[in-house]
Protein backbone atom coordinates (compact mmCIF):
# COMPACT_ATOMS: atom_id res chain seq x y z
CA UNK A 1 0.00 0.00 0.00
CA UNK A 2 1.40 3.36 -0.96
CA UNK A 3 1.70 6.18 1.52
CA UNK A 4 -0.91 8.09 -0.46
CA UNK A 5 -3.50 5.35 -0.44
CA UNK A 6 -2.83 4.80 3.26
CA UNK A 7 -3.52 8.46 3.91
CA UNK A 8 -6.77 8.28 2.01
CA UNK A 9 -7.87 5.31 4.07
CA UNK A 10 -6.83 7.08 7.26
CA UNK A 11 -8.74 10.22 6.33
CA UNK A 12 -11.80 8.18 5.35
CA UNK A 13 -11.60 6.35 8.68
CA UNK A 14 -11.34 9.61 10.60
CA UNK A 15 -14.25 11.11 8.68
CA UNK A 16 -16.39 8.03 9.33
CA UNK A 17 -15.49 8.29 13.02
CA UNK A 18 -16.49 11.94 13.07
CA UNK A 19 -19.73 11.15 11.31
CA UNK A 20 -20.46 8.38 13.82
CA UNK A 21 -19.70 10.69 16.68
CA UNK A 22 -21.82 13.47 15.22
CA UNK A 23 -24.67 11.03 14.78
CA UNK A 24 -24.19 9.67 18.28
CA UNK A 25 -24.28 13.10 19.83
CA UNK A 26 -26.72 14.48 17.32
CA UNK A 27 -24.18 17.20 16.80
CA UNK A 28 -22.86 18.75 13.67
CA UNK A 29 -20.99 21.87 12.90
CA UNK A 30 -23.46 24.71 12.46
CA UNK A 31 -26.23 23.06 14.43
CA UNK A 32 -28.18 25.14 16.92
CA UNK A 33 -25.88 26.17 19.73
CA UNK A 34 -22.80 26.73 17.62
CA UNK A 35 -22.78 30.48 16.92
CA UNK A 36 -23.58 33.81 18.52
CA UNK A 37 -26.52 34.13 16.16
CA UNK A 38 -27.96 30.99 17.79
CA UNK A 39 -28.19 32.74 21.16
CA UNK A 40 -31.56 34.20 20.31
CA UNK A 41 -32.85 31.09 18.55
CA UNK A 42 -32.57 28.61 21.39
CA UNK A 43 -35.40 28.07 23.86
CA UNK A 44 -34.87 30.48 26.74
CA UNK A 45 -33.13 28.47 29.42
CA UNK A 46 -30.99 31.49 30.19
CA UNK A 47 -33.16 34.15 31.83
CA UNK A 48 -33.04 33.93 35.59
CA UNK A 49 -32.28 30.66 37.32
CA UNK A 50 -34.04 27.32 37.73
CA UNK A 51 -34.72 25.24 40.77
CA UNK A 52 -36.40 21.95 41.55
CA UNK A 53 -38.24 21.86 44.84
CA UNK A 54 -38.51 18.14 45.34
CA UNK A 55 -36.10 16.02 47.32
CA UNK A 56 -32.50 15.80 46.19
CA UNK A 57 -32.88 12.04 45.86
CA UNK A 58 -35.31 9.72 44.14
CA UNK A 59 -37.70 8.67 46.88
CA UNK A 60 -40.36 6.62 45.13
CA UNK A 61 -39.76 2.89 44.83
CA UNK A 62 -41.51 2.94 41.45
CA UNK A 63 -38.26 4.11 39.86
CA UNK A 64 -36.42 0.95 40.86
CA UNK A 65 -35.17 -1.30 38.07
CA UNK A 66 -33.76 -4.83 38.35
CA UNK A 67 -30.25 -5.08 39.76
CA UNK A 68 -27.44 -7.21 38.43
CA UNK A 69 -26.53 -10.19 40.60
CA UNK A 70 -23.56 -8.29 42.01
CA UNK A 71 -25.62 -5.20 42.79
CA UNK A 72 -28.43 -7.30 44.24
CA UNK A 73 -25.98 -8.81 46.71
CA UNK A 74 -24.77 -5.31 47.60
CA UNK A 75 -28.31 -3.98 48.07
CA UNK A 76 -29.34 -6.99 50.18
CA UNK A 77 -26.51 -6.21 52.60
CA UNK A 78 -27.02 -2.44 52.45
CA UNK A 79 -27.77 -0.58 55.68
CA UNK A 80 -29.79 2.60 55.28
CA UNK A 81 -27.95 5.88 55.89
CA UNK A 82 -29.41 8.73 57.88
CA UNK A 83 -28.17 11.25 55.34
CA UNK A 84 -26.76 11.54 51.85
CA UNK A 85 -23.26 10.09 52.15
CA UNK A 86 -21.49 13.08 50.63
CA UNK A 87 -22.44 15.30 53.58
CA UNK A 88 -19.08 14.59 55.08
CA UNK A 89 -16.06 16.46 56.27
CA UNK A 90 -14.41 18.48 53.52
CA UNK A 91 -17.26 20.01 51.53
CA UNK A 92 -17.17 17.36 48.82
CA UNK A 93 -19.48 17.72 45.85
CA UNK A 94 -22.03 14.95 45.32
CA UNK A 95 -21.45 15.18 41.57
CA UNK A 96 -24.30 14.55 39.15
CA UNK A 97 -27.22 14.36 39.26
CA UNK A 98 -27.62 15.58 42.87
CA UNK A 99 -25.72 18.84 42.33
CA UNK A 100 -28.41 19.86 39.82
CA UNK A 101 -31.16 19.31 42.40
CA UNK A 102 -29.94 21.12 45.45
CA UNK A 103 -30.03 24.81 44.73
CA UNK A 104 -30.73 27.25 41.94
CA UNK A 105 -28.97 26.57 38.64
CA UNK A 106 -28.00 29.13 36.00
CA UNK A 107 -27.53 28.47 32.28
CA UNK A 108 -25.12 30.57 30.26
CA UNK A 109 -24.08 30.27 26.63
CA UNK A 110 -21.17 30.90 24.32
CA UNK A 111 -20.90 29.44 20.82
CA UNK A 112 -20.39 25.72 21.18
CA UNK A 113 -20.64 25.76 24.96
CA UNK A 114 -23.48 25.67 27.46
CA UNK A 115 -22.51 26.14 31.09
CA UNK A 116 -24.62 25.43 34.16
CA UNK A 117 -23.66 27.09 37.45
CA UNK A 118 -24.98 24.89 40.25
CA UNK A 119 -25.18 27.23 43.20
CA UNK A 120 -25.65 24.46 45.73
CA UNK A 121 -22.10 23.35 45.18
CA UNK A 122 -20.68 26.60 43.81
CA UNK A 123 -19.48 24.65 40.78
CA UNK A 124 -20.11 24.98 37.05
CA UNK A 125 -20.56 22.12 34.62
CA UNK A 126 -19.68 22.54 30.97
CA UNK A 127 -21.53 21.08 28.00
CA UNK A 128 -19.81 21.07 24.61
CA UNK A 129 -22.46 21.69 22.00
CA UNK A 130 -22.54 19.83 18.71
CA UNK A 131 -19.10 18.40 19.27
CA UNK A 132 -17.46 15.06 19.74
CA UNK A 133 -16.79 13.84 23.22
CA UNK A 134 -13.12 13.35 22.42
CA UNK A 135 -10.65 12.09 24.97
CA UNK A 136 -11.93 12.40 28.52
CA UNK A 137 -10.73 11.99 32.06
CA UNK A 138 -12.93 11.17 35.05
CA UNK A 139 -14.60 14.14 36.74
CA UNK A 140 -17.23 14.84 39.43
CA UNK A 141 -19.56 16.15 36.76
CA UNK A 142 -18.34 13.81 34.05
CA UNK A 143 -17.76 15.01 30.50
CA UNK A 144 -20.78 16.38 28.70
CA UNK A 145 -21.75 16.90 25.08
CA UNK A 146 -25.08 18.31 24.05
CA UNK A 147 -27.30 19.10 21.13
CA UNK A 148 -30.82 20.27 20.45
CA UNK A 149 -33.50 17.88 19.25
CA UNK A 150 -36.26 20.32 18.36
CA UNK A 151 -37.15 22.09 21.59
CA UNK A 152 -35.27 19.61 23.76
CA UNK A 153 -31.69 20.01 24.97
CA UNK A 154 -30.13 16.55 25.05
CA UNK A 155 -26.99 16.18 27.17
CA UNK A 156 -24.93 13.00 27.27
CA UNK A 157 -22.41 12.72 30.08
CA UNK A 158 -19.81 10.05 30.74
CA UNK A 159 -16.56 9.31 32.55
CA UNK A 160 -17.37 10.12 36.17
CA UNK A 161 -15.05 9.95 39.15
CA UNK A 162 -15.67 7.01 41.44
CA UNK A 163 -16.36 9.46 44.30
CA UNK A 164 -19.67 10.62 42.80
CA UNK A 165 -22.57 9.98 45.18
CA UNK A 166 -24.47 7.39 43.20
CA UNK A 167 -28.03 6.24 43.87
CA UNK A 168 -28.86 2.62 43.04
CA UNK A 169 -32.51 2.95 43.92
CA UNK A 170 -35.05 3.52 46.64
CA UNK A 171 -35.17 1.40 49.78
CA UNK A 172 -37.38 1.31 52.85
CA UNK A 173 -35.42 3.93 54.76
CA UNK A 174 -35.17 4.41 58.47
CA UNK A 175 -37.84 5.29 61.00
CA UNK A 176 -38.54 8.98 61.18
CA UNK A 177 -36.07 10.89 63.32
CA UNK A 178 -37.21 13.58 65.69
CA UNK A 179 -34.50 16.03 64.89
CA UNK A 180 -34.31 19.69 64.17
CA UNK A 181 -31.82 21.92 62.47
CA UNK A 182 -31.25 24.28 59.64
CA UNK A 183 -32.07 21.50 57.21
CA UNK A 184 -35.59 21.09 58.55
CA UNK A 185 -36.18 24.28 60.41
CA UNK A 186 -39.70 25.43 61.07
CA UNK A 187 -40.17 29.12 61.67
CA UNK A 188 -40.85 29.86 65.29
CA UNK A 189 -43.26 32.39 66.71
CA UNK A 190 -41.59 35.15 68.60
CA UNK A 191 -42.42 38.54 69.96
CA UNK A 192 -41.64 40.39 66.77
CA UNK A 193 -43.52 38.04 64.48
CA UNK A 194 -46.89 38.54 62.93
CA UNK A 195 -48.57 40.29 60.11
CA UNK A 196 -47.68 43.78 58.93
CA UNK A 197 -48.43 46.23 61.63
CA UNK A 198 -47.69 43.69 64.27
CA UNK A 199 -43.98 44.00 63.71
CA UNK A 200 -42.58 41.60 61.17
CA UNK A 201 -39.16 40.19 61.88
CA UNK A 202 -36.42 42.74 61.16
CA UNK A 203 -34.38 40.33 59.09
CA UNK A 204 -37.30 39.33 57.00
CA UNK A 205 -37.95 35.89 58.34
CA UNK A 206 -41.42 34.53 57.94
CA UNK A 207 -43.65 35.84 60.64
CA UNK A 208 -45.48 33.82 63.18
CA UNK A 209 -46.25 30.20 62.89
CA UNK A 210 -44.40 27.49 64.62
CA UNK A 211 -44.12 23.91 65.55
CA UNK A 212 -46.50 22.25 67.88
CA UNK A 213 -45.83 21.65 71.49
CA UNK A 214 -42.28 21.94 72.64
CA UNK A 215 -40.93 22.57 69.19
CA UNK A 216 -41.30 19.43 67.15
CA UNK A 217 -41.64 19.95 63.42
CA UNK A 218 -45.17 20.52 62.16
CA UNK A 219 -47.06 17.30 62.07
CA UNK A 220 -44.68 15.82 64.54
CA UNK A 221 -41.97 14.89 62.10
CA UNK A 222 -39.51 16.24 59.61
CA UNK A 223 -40.77 17.22 56.18
CA UNK A 224 -40.89 14.54 53.51
CA UNK A 225 -37.74 15.76 51.82
CA UNK A 226 -35.71 15.17 54.94
CA UNK A 227 -37.43 12.01 56.04
CA UNK A 228 -36.91 10.42 52.65
CA UNK A 229 -33.14 10.86 52.56
CA UNK A 230 -32.57 7.55 54.30
CA UNK A 231 -34.50 5.81 51.51
CA UNK A 232 -31.63 6.33 49.12
CA UNK A 233 -29.50 3.29 48.37
CA UNK A 234 -25.98 4.47 47.60
CA UNK A 235 -23.13 2.52 46.11
CA UNK A 236 -20.21 2.42 43.70
CA UNK A 237 -20.84 2.87 40.01
CA UNK A 238 -19.14 1.17 37.12
CA UNK A 239 -16.51 2.93 35.03
CA UNK A 240 -18.85 3.00 32.08
CA UNK A 241 -21.70 4.69 33.97
CA UNK A 242 -23.16 7.43 31.83
CA UNK A 243 -26.34 9.45 31.74
CA UNK A 244 -28.58 11.28 29.32
CA UNK A 245 -30.56 14.34 30.35
CA UNK A 246 -33.37 15.72 28.25
CA UNK A 247 -34.42 19.26 29.19
CA UNK A 248 -37.23 21.29 27.67
CA UNK A 249 -39.56 24.12 28.55
CA UNK A 250 -43.09 22.89 29.19
CA UNK A 251 -44.13 26.50 29.72
CA UNK A 252 -42.15 29.73 30.10
CA UNK A 253 -41.80 29.21 33.85
CA UNK A 254 -41.22 25.45 33.94
CA UNK A 255 -38.35 23.33 32.67
CA UNK A 256 -38.78 19.57 32.63
CA UNK A 257 -35.76 17.32 33.10
CA UNK A 258 -35.86 13.64 32.21
CA UNK A 259 -32.82 11.65 33.30
CA UNK A 260 -31.78 8.18 32.25
CA UNK A 261 -28.71 6.56 33.82
CA UNK A 262 -26.89 3.63 32.26
CA UNK A 263 -24.67 1.28 34.25
CA UNK A 264 -24.72 -2.40 33.36
CA UNK A 265 -22.69 -3.27 36.43
CA UNK A 266 -25.62 -2.13 38.60
CA UNK A 267 -28.82 -2.53 36.56
CA UNK A 268 -30.01 -4.96 33.94
CA UNK A 269 -31.77 -2.11 32.15
CA UNK A 270 -31.45 1.70 32.17
CA UNK A 271 -32.50 3.54 35.30
CA UNK A 272 -35.07 6.23 34.55
CA UNK A 273 -35.19 8.82 37.30
CA UNK A 274 -38.44 10.51 38.27
CA UNK A 275 -39.12 13.41 35.88
CA UNK A 276 -38.43 16.71 37.60
CA UNK A 277 -39.85 20.14 37.00
CA UNK A 278 -37.64 23.15 37.62
CA UNK A 279 -39.29 26.52 38.25
CA UNK A 280 -37.85 29.67 36.74
CA UNK A 281 -36.71 32.21 39.30
CA UNK A 282 -36.28 35.67 37.83
CA UNK A 283 -35.61 38.94 39.58
CA UNK A 284 -38.70 41.10 39.79
CA UNK A 285 -40.77 38.58 37.87
CA UNK A 286 -40.82 35.22 39.59
CA UNK A 287 -38.74 35.39 42.75
CA UNK A 288 -39.29 32.46 45.08
CA UNK A 289 -38.60 32.72 48.78
CA UNK A 290 -35.00 33.72 49.32
CA UNK A 291 -34.09 33.23 45.68
CA UNK A 292 -33.97 36.33 43.52
CA UNK A 293 -32.84 34.66 40.31
CA UNK A 294 -29.40 36.24 40.51
CA UNK A 295 -26.57 33.79 41.07
CA UNK A 296 -24.70 33.99 44.35
CA UNK A 297 -21.25 32.86 45.37
CA UNK A 298 -21.06 29.61 47.28
CA UNK A 299 -17.71 28.74 48.81
CA UNK A 300 -17.70 25.89 51.29
CA UNK A 301 -14.87 26.32 53.75
CA UNK A 302 -15.30 24.36 56.93
CA UNK A 303 -17.60 21.51 57.94
CA UNK A 304 -18.31 22.07 61.62
CA UNK A 305 -21.03 19.44 61.62
CA UNK A 306 -20.40 16.47 59.40
CA UNK A 307 -21.99 13.13 58.67
CA UNK A 308 -19.98 9.93 58.83
CA UNK A 309 -21.67 7.32 56.63
CA UNK A 310 -19.47 4.54 57.98
CA UNK A 311 -20.87 4.96 61.49
CA UNK A 312 -24.15 6.61 60.42
CA UNK A 313 -23.55 9.40 62.92
CA UNK A 314 -23.21 13.17 62.93
CA UNK A 315 -20.38 14.94 64.62
CA UNK A 316 -20.11 18.55 65.75
CA UNK A 317 -16.64 19.94 66.20
CA UNK A 318 -15.92 20.80 69.81
CA UNK A 319 -16.59 24.51 70.51
CA UNK A 320 -13.32 24.95 72.44
CA UNK A 321 -11.33 23.53 69.54
CA UNK A 322 -13.20 25.67 67.02
CA UNK A 323 -12.61 28.87 68.98
CA UNK A 324 -8.89 28.08 69.15
CA UNK A 325 -8.88 27.38 65.42
CA UNK A 326 -10.74 30.58 64.58
CA UNK A 327 -8.58 32.68 66.95
CA UNK A 328 -5.50 31.42 65.14
CA UNK A 329 -7.05 31.87 61.70
CA UNK A 330 -7.91 35.52 62.40
CA UNK A 331 -4.62 36.56 64.00
CA UNK B 1 -51.22 35.94 66.60
CA UNK B 2 -52.35 34.03 63.57
CA UNK B 3 -50.42 31.08 62.35
CA UNK B 4 -48.72 31.62 59.04
CA UNK B 5 -47.40 28.14 59.18
CA UNK B 6 -50.12 26.19 57.57
CA UNK B 7 -51.04 24.24 54.49
CA UNK B 8 -49.35 24.86 51.21
CA UNK B 9 -47.20 27.69 52.46
CA UNK B 10 -45.80 25.57 55.26
CA UNK B 11 -44.77 22.96 52.75
CA UNK B 12 -42.99 25.50 50.60
CA UNK B 13 -41.19 26.98 53.55
CA UNK B 14 -39.92 23.59 54.53
CA UNK B 15 -38.88 22.75 51.03
CA UNK B 16 -37.11 26.06 50.74
CA UNK B 17 -35.34 25.51 54.00
CA UNK B 18 -34.12 22.16 52.75
CA UNK B 19 -33.11 23.42 49.38
CA UNK B 20 -31.38 26.67 50.28
CA UNK B 21 -28.08 25.05 49.55
CA UNK B 22 -26.86 21.61 48.89
CA UNK B 23 -23.42 21.58 50.35
CA UNK B 24 -24.79 21.19 53.81
CA UNK B 25 -22.60 19.43 56.24
CA UNK B 26 -25.83 17.68 56.99
CA UNK B 27 -29.31 17.72 55.53
CA UNK B 28 -31.49 16.54 58.35
CA UNK B 29 -31.64 17.76 61.90
CA UNK B 30 -28.46 15.95 62.69
CA UNK B 31 -27.66 16.05 66.34
CA UNK B 32 -30.24 18.51 67.63
CA UNK B 33 -33.11 17.63 69.92
CA UNK B 34 -36.46 19.29 69.12
CA UNK B 35 -37.55 18.92 72.75
CA UNK B 36 -34.60 20.82 74.25
CA UNK B 37 -35.03 24.48 73.43
CA UNK B 38 -33.33 27.12 75.57
CA UNK B 39 -32.66 30.85 75.53
CA UNK B 40 -28.92 31.39 75.96
CA UNK B 41 -27.40 34.74 76.94
CA UNK B 42 -23.74 35.56 76.74
CA UNK B 43 -20.91 37.21 74.85
CA UNK B 44 -19.46 36.33 71.47
CA UNK B 45 -16.17 34.44 71.58
CA UNK B 46 -15.86 33.82 67.85
CA UNK B 47 -17.85 33.58 64.64
CA UNK B 48 -17.27 31.16 61.79
CA UNK B 49 -18.66 33.16 58.87
CA UNK B 50 -18.55 30.12 56.65
CA UNK B 51 -20.46 27.75 54.43
CA UNK B 52 -22.07 25.28 54.58
CA UNK B 53 -23.15 26.72 57.95
CA UNK B 54 -22.16 29.77 59.93
CA UNK B 55 -21.51 29.15 63.62
CA UNK B 56 -21.51 31.58 66.51
CA UNK B 57 -19.49 30.72 69.60
CA UNK B 58 -20.83 32.29 72.76
CA UNK B 59 -19.62 32.26 76.35
CA UNK B 60 -22.97 31.53 77.91
CA UNK B 61 -23.98 32.60 81.42
CA UNK B 62 -24.99 29.73 83.64
CA UNK B 63 -26.11 30.41 87.16
CA UNK B 64 -24.27 32.77 89.46
CA UNK B 65 -20.91 33.71 88.02
CA UNK B 66 -20.55 30.55 85.95
CA UNK B 67 -20.29 30.28 82.21
CA UNK B 68 -19.88 27.72 79.43
CA UNK B 69 -18.74 27.95 75.82
CA UNK B 70 -21.47 26.99 73.37
CA UNK B 71 -21.50 26.79 69.58
CA UNK B 72 -24.67 27.65 67.68
CA UNK B 73 -25.31 26.64 64.11
CA UNK B 74 -26.96 29.14 61.77
CA UNK B 75 -27.87 29.05 58.08
CA UNK B 76 -25.63 29.75 55.15
CA UNK B 77 -23.51 32.85 54.70
CA UNK B 78 -25.84 33.92 51.89
CA UNK B 79 -28.86 33.48 54.12
CA UNK B 80 -27.37 35.50 56.96
CA UNK B 81 -26.40 38.20 54.48
CA UNK B 82 -29.92 38.34 53.12
CA UNK B 83 -31.16 38.65 56.68
CA UNK B 84 -28.98 41.74 56.96
CA UNK B 85 -25.99 40.45 58.90
CA UNK B 86 -22.29 40.98 58.38
CA UNK B 87 -19.40 39.28 60.16
CA UNK B 88 -18.69 42.54 61.97
CA UNK B 89 -22.05 42.21 63.76
CA UNK B 90 -20.47 39.43 65.78
CA UNK B 91 -17.36 41.11 67.12
CA UNK B 92 -15.75 39.35 70.07
CA UNK B 93 -17.40 40.53 73.27
CA UNK B 94 -20.74 41.42 71.68
CA UNK B 95 -23.64 40.57 73.98
CA UNK B 96 -26.14 38.27 72.29
CA UNK B 97 -29.17 36.19 73.09
CA UNK B 98 -29.57 32.97 71.13
CA UNK B 99 -32.57 30.69 71.33
CA UNK B 100 -31.54 27.25 70.18
CA UNK B 101 -32.33 23.58 70.19
CA UNK B 102 -29.54 21.84 72.04
CA UNK B 103 -27.56 18.82 71.01
CA UNK B 104 -29.06 15.51 72.07
CA UNK B 105 -25.95 15.20 74.19
CA UNK B 106 -26.19 18.38 76.23
CA UNK B 107 -22.53 18.17 77.23
CA UNK B 108 -21.54 18.76 73.60
CA UNK B 109 -22.57 22.41 74.07
CA UNK B 110 -23.83 22.85 70.54
CA UNK B 111 -27.23 24.00 69.35
CA UNK B 112 -29.29 24.80 66.30
CA UNK B 113 -30.05 28.53 66.44
CA UNK B 114 -33.67 29.57 66.02
CA UNK B 115 -33.62 33.15 67.19
CA UNK B 116 -30.94 35.78 67.57
CA UNK B 117 -31.11 39.10 69.42
CA UNK B 118 -28.31 41.65 69.08
CA UNK B 119 -27.65 44.66 71.33
CA UNK B 120 -28.83 47.07 68.62
CA UNK B 121 -32.31 45.58 68.83
CA UNK B 122 -32.21 43.32 65.81
CA UNK B 123 -34.34 40.30 66.60
CA UNK B 124 -34.47 37.61 63.96
CA UNK B 125 -36.03 34.20 64.26
CA UNK B 126 -36.90 31.01 62.44
CA UNK B 127 -36.30 30.81 58.74
CA UNK B 128 -34.82 34.33 58.77
CA UNK B 129 -31.64 33.15 60.38
CA UNK B 130 -31.65 29.92 58.46
CA UNK B 131 -31.51 31.94 55.30
CA UNK B 132 -34.84 30.89 53.97
CA UNK B 133 -36.36 34.32 53.56
CA UNK B 134 -34.94 37.41 51.94
CA UNK B 135 -34.16 40.54 53.88
CA UNK B 136 -37.17 42.76 54.21
CA UNK B 137 -39.45 40.12 52.84
CA UNK B 138 -43.09 40.69 53.52
CA UNK B 139 -45.22 38.02 55.11
CA UNK B 140 -45.77 35.29 52.58
CA UNK B 141 -42.44 35.82 50.86
CA UNK B 142 -41.21 32.55 52.21
CA UNK B 143 -43.60 30.70 49.97
CA UNK B 144 -44.19 30.69 46.26
CA UNK B 145 -45.62 33.70 44.52
CA UNK B 146 -49.24 33.94 45.37
CA UNK B 147 -48.94 31.96 48.55
CA UNK B 148 -49.85 35.14 50.34
CA UNK B 149 -51.19 35.57 53.80
CA UNK B 150 -52.51 32.81 56.02
CA UNK B 151 -56.00 31.61 55.40
CA UNK B 152 -58.67 33.44 57.36
CA UNK B 153 -59.36 31.82 60.65
CA UNK B 154 -56.07 29.95 60.77
CA UNK B 155 -55.45 28.44 64.16
CA UNK B 156 -53.21 30.44 66.49
CA UNK B 157 -49.68 29.16 66.71
CA UNK B 158 -49.01 27.33 69.93
CA UNK B 159 -46.60 29.05 72.25
CA UNK B 160 -43.07 27.75 72.22
CA UNK B 161 -41.61 27.49 75.64
CA UNK B 162 -37.86 28.01 75.52
CA UNK B 163 -36.76 28.70 79.06
CA UNK B 164 -33.55 30.47 79.96
CA UNK B 165 -30.58 28.15 80.06
CA UNK B 166 -29.43 27.81 83.65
Amino acid sequence: MSIRSGSVITIAFLLSGMAYSAEKTGGQSGALGSSWADAGKMPDLFSGMWMTFTSMIDGDEKVNVPYTAKAQKYVAAYKAKRDIPYAQEGCLSPGLPIAMRSGPIKFTYAPGLLSIYMQGTGHTRFIKMNQQQGKTSPKYYGNSVGHWEGDTLVVETEDFLSEVTFQYGVGKGLPEEKTIGTGNLPPLPFSGGGPPGAGGPPGGGPPGGGPPGAGGPPGGGPPPGVASLSKGIWGPHGEGMHMVERMRLVDPQTMELKLTVYDDTVWTKPYVSATRNFKRIQKGISEIGPFSGEPEEWVCTVSITSFDPSTNTYKDKDPEEMVKYLDKLKQ
Amino acid sequence: MSSYFSGKKAGWLLVLSICTSTAWAHHGGGTFDPTKCFAFKGTVRQVAWANPHAWLYVQVQKGEGESELWGFEFGTVGGLSRAGFRPSDFAIGTKVSVTAYANRELAKHTGSAQRLILPDGRDVAGAGIAGTAPAGAPPGAGGPPGAGAPPPGAAPAPAVNCPDYK
